[in-house]
């Protein structure tokens, strides 16, 4: 069994009388895909502050990477976020948003920058490096920002929706460089509505609705789950988690 | 080519334009409250002075006895003036028509054109049309001269519409220069800082060092400013019609061909492809294998030729850099900083520049603005900064560090000015040597220690979201508030200090008079207009000023220097703490 990347412990969050995250319980075996699903509004993005130490949940616990998530600066050196906006400066250029948040992160080194260039070579935007962000497409940021986002190797890297705007080579080369991710030993978190992909590359799926996390087991047995024909998909079985009337969802299925 | 019935799609745009502006002012407390004060003010006093000469209009006044001659220079200054804000507001914050794509696919650019021009004309209008009709129903009705109700609503009319014309069209081919010549695109920030400080100067330099009546002469053969013959053509005041004529068919003639100009200069800029400032922004050797580490230059290359701040560790280093790249290529987040440096810096001028040169005042408001500038420029919104990029910066980077760096980049870019403008502010005052050296290793300490209250200030006032429409969404300045908190912060107590250097006599009766003989008046009136029992309370502030007046001067010059000093650091480190604690534990949304 892996040591565990990510573990939570009732891990909740409340804005004023609203439950965003209630009582979360998982654990993330490190070098793992946990593709976390759920509705708009479910509480993904809130769920993923806490890890990252954003956000400080209202009450239960978790570690990352072994740090308490109450502990910001020891979680630094350890994680790497891509929020669903690319966080990213737009007068300067890709290059200098690399400098930047390298510089932050005290690496420098030969060694970083070539990974960086290969990074950039491999999503075909070495060319365009010296381009100021705000000459760039939405894929195109969304590329920076995974780099900056993985650049350091961290242990845990939390990625929300990466693969957007992304065309379908770029998309392709993405899934490929997660995958290399978890080869190096890197644990990754995924949020994404984009099932296919989870489907194709998580280990394991978590599905959160109105804050409580409703399932999870890995792809192909939450698919099975949702029809036990064996026909069933993991959209069907998004589909019926996800349903105020479980009617609605065989209908969508 | 300009469809069919281009006049009324144009009006229908720029009414619908103009409705839109009116429904943000409703959403945006400032700009209401912006509006109000602008417009509200001289409404206010027309009103009053109606009020008052109502029927006590003096026995000797005849209108015939005036003429306009004498005002027409400064109706084409007040023109001027006019161009200079329609141009940056077309130049940096109405650039495009909103929803560029659907409007220009909709209608031809001429009728776009026509609506932007419309809608701010119908802006200004609305800003400056309350007084001038008050004003217009108020000489109607002291001197009977219902004339003017025509004629200044006219010349009102014309004089906006012909300086909309001309601000747009400098401020379009402003921005066309920027979209089409690379020089222009690199260099913008500090062409625009050049142009706008150029402005300042002669404006404050018209008003204080030199004789402004030949200019005022000069300007009032420009035919704009004879519209105020038009206005003044329902009264008896004397005026020229042939003149005023002339004047309306030239401000006519303006918007026609203004207008014309205007199309074409839209035409090349909306369909332009823009060249790319970034163009040769790294320098080639970035990258170059036999430099290798482009990650330790990038930044630093890309403030070239302007020497970079990166001192000390590697994130403080990186961060100093960034704060000032940050702010050359985002210099518009500095406009809120200006407002209350001019509103501090006219009458500090007026008061302190005169024939004699410049005085002790305004060494003293040097020291005071200077010590401020490092701190108001880089570190009032250190976390609203970061931008979208503030989650990683939180993940990234250790909190001392942010902080360090932040205060570095004043201090680096800062420092020697502080230092050189302090030195010519004292030496032009004519102050000894020793007192130069005085002021300036206080305005530099004063610098140092306002960077970390600046911060915290920023910190407790951030300022996240943009607050400009159209064009301008991704401006980011620091909040009016912070920016007024940290200059009473650090202005109030350095300057303060700097005239206990200076007139530490002056300093003293001063205290004396604000803590004790002000509030002892004050109280003493209450007393005797209201029937209040603070005689005993108002005789005890009398006593106070005159206890401080008694203390001898140096020792109060020493004992008021170390409290203030003192009170400074204390203030400056737990400003320092309290930033660095509300980095580490911010919470986003």
């Amino acid at each position: 069994m892996a040591p565990t990347a990510i573990r939570t412990r009732n891990l909740r969050k409340e804005y004023g009388t609203t439950v965003a995250v209630d009582d979360v319980d998982f654990a993330v075996p490190e070098g793992t895909i946990y593709g976390f699903l759920g509705p708009n509004g479910a509480g993904k993005t809130t769920t993923m502050q806490m890890l990252t130490g954003l956000t400080t949940p209202t009450s239960g616990s978790g570690t990352v990477a072994g740090v308490s998530l109450d502990d910001r600066d020891g979680l630094r050196p350890h994680i790497g976020y891509l929020p669903e906006e690319p966080p990213l400066f737009e007068e300067v250029t890709a290059r200098e948003q690399l400098s930047y948040i390298a510089g932050l992160r005290d690496c420098s080194g030969t060694a970083v920058e070539e990974r960086i260039e290969t990074l950039f070579d491999r999503l075909d935007l070495l060319d365009d490096i010296d381009t100021r962000i705000s000459d760039y497409s939405k894929g195109m940021r969304q590329k920076v920002a995974f780099v900056q986002a993985t650049f350091h190797n961290p242990a845990v890297v939390f990625l929300d929706e990466p693969t957007s705007g992304l065309d379908p080579r770029a998309a392709r080369t993405l899934r490929t460089l997660i995958t290399e991710l978890t080869d190096n030993g890197t644990t990754v978190f995924l949020s994404t509505h984009i099932l296919p992909v989870v489907e194709e590359l998580a280990d394991t799926v978590g599905v959160l609705y109105e804050g409580s996390l409703v399932a999870e087991a890995s792809p192909q047995e939450l698919a099975r789950q949702a029809d036990e024909s064996g026909a069933g998909s993991l959209e069907d079985a998004f589909l019926e988690l996800t349903a105020d009337d479980p009617m609605a969802a065989e209908t969508h299925g | 080519m300009a469809e069919r019935g281009w006049p009324r799609h144009g009006l229908s745009i720029g009414l619908f334009e103009f409705r839109r502006t009116l429904r943000s002012l409703g959403r945006s407390k400032r700009q209401l409250i912006g509006g109000l004060a602008g417009s509200g003010l001289p409404t206010l006093g027309i009103l009053i002075a109606w009020y008052f000469l109502r029927g006590n209009v003096p026995a000797g006044f005849n209108p015939a006895d005036y003429a306009v001659a004498g005002m027409r220079g400064q109706v084409t200054v007040a023109w001027l003036f006019t161009i200079f804000l329609v141009a940056q507001r077309s130049g940096s914050i109405r650039p495009r028509i909103d929803a560029q794509s659907l409007m220009l696919t909709t209608v031809s650019t001429r009728s776009a054109t026509v609506g932007l021009w419309v809608a701010e004309t119908l802006r200004v209008l609305a800003y400056v049309g309350t007084p001038v009709i008050l004003g217009a129903l108020a000489i109607t009705d002291l001197l009977g001269t219902p004339g003017v109700l025509l004629t200044v609503p006219l010349a009102t009319v014309l004089f906006v519409a012909s300086a909309v014309t001309v601000g747009s069209l400098c401020g379009y081919l402003a921005v066309l220069a920027v979209a089409r010549i690379p020089f222009v695109a690199r260099y913008k920030t500090w062409l625009a800082g050049s142009i706008s400080l150029l402005v300042v100067a002669v404006v404050f330099g018209a008003q204080t060092v030199i004789d402004v009546d030949p200019l005022l002469e000069v300007l009032a053969y420009v035919p704009v400013g004879w519209l105020i013959d038009l206005a003044a053509l329902g009264t008896a005041v004397q005026a020229n019609a042939t003149l005023a004529a002339v004047g309306a068919a030239v401000a006519l003639g303006v918007v026609v061909a203004g207008g014309r100009a205007i199309e074409l200069t839209t035409e090349r800029f909306w369909y332009a492809t823009p060249v790319s400032p970034a163009g040769t922004e790294t320098p080639s050797h970035v990258g170059d294998e036999a430099d290798g580490h482009w990650l330790d230059d990038a930044l630093t290359a890309g403030l070239s030729p302007f020497p970079s701040p990166a001192f000390g560790p590697r994130p403080t280093a990186r961060v100093a850099t960034m704060t000032v790249l940050h702010t050359v290529r985002n210099p518009q987040r500095l406009t809120i900083l200006m407002l209350p440096i001019f509103v501090a810096l006219g009458p500090l001028l007026g008061s302190g520049v005169g024939a004699d040169g410049v005085s002790v005042t305004v060494a003293i408001g040097a020291v005071a603005l200077l010590s401020w500038l490092p701190g108001g420029v880089f570190a009032l919104n250190p976390l609203g900064d970061q931008q979208a990029v503030l989650p990683t910066t939180l993940i990234a980077a250790d909190p001392r560090a942010l902080v360090h760096g932040i205060a570095l980049a004043g201090f680096v870019y800062g420092g020697p000015l502080v230092v050189v403008l302090t030195v010519i502010a004292g030496v032009a005052a004519s102050l000894s040597i020793s007192t130069v050296v005085t002021l300036t290793a206080l305005a530099a300490a004063l610098a140092v220690i306002a960077a970390p209250i600046c911060l915290a200030v920023g910190v407790i006032l951030p300022r996240f979201s943009a607050i400009s429409v159209g064009q301008a969404d991704e401006v980011l300045p620091p909040r009016l508030s912070a920016v007024i908190a940290s200059l009473a912060l650090v202005t109030l107590p350095g300057g303060y200090l700097a005239s206990l250097v200076v007139a530490p006599e002056t300093a003293q009766t001063l205290l004396a008079g604000v803590v004790g003989w002000l509030p002892a008046l004050v109280l003493e009136l209450a007393s005797s207009l209201l029937s209040l029992p603070l005689s005993g309370t108002s005789a005890w502030f009398a006593a106070l000023g005159e206890r401080i007046t008694g203390v001898e001067t140096a020792t109060f010059q020493y004992g008021m220097t170390g409290l203030l000093a003192t009170s400074g650091v204390i203030l400056a480190l737990a400003g320092y703490r309290y930033t660095v604690r509300t980095v580490r534990t911010f919470e986003l949304a």
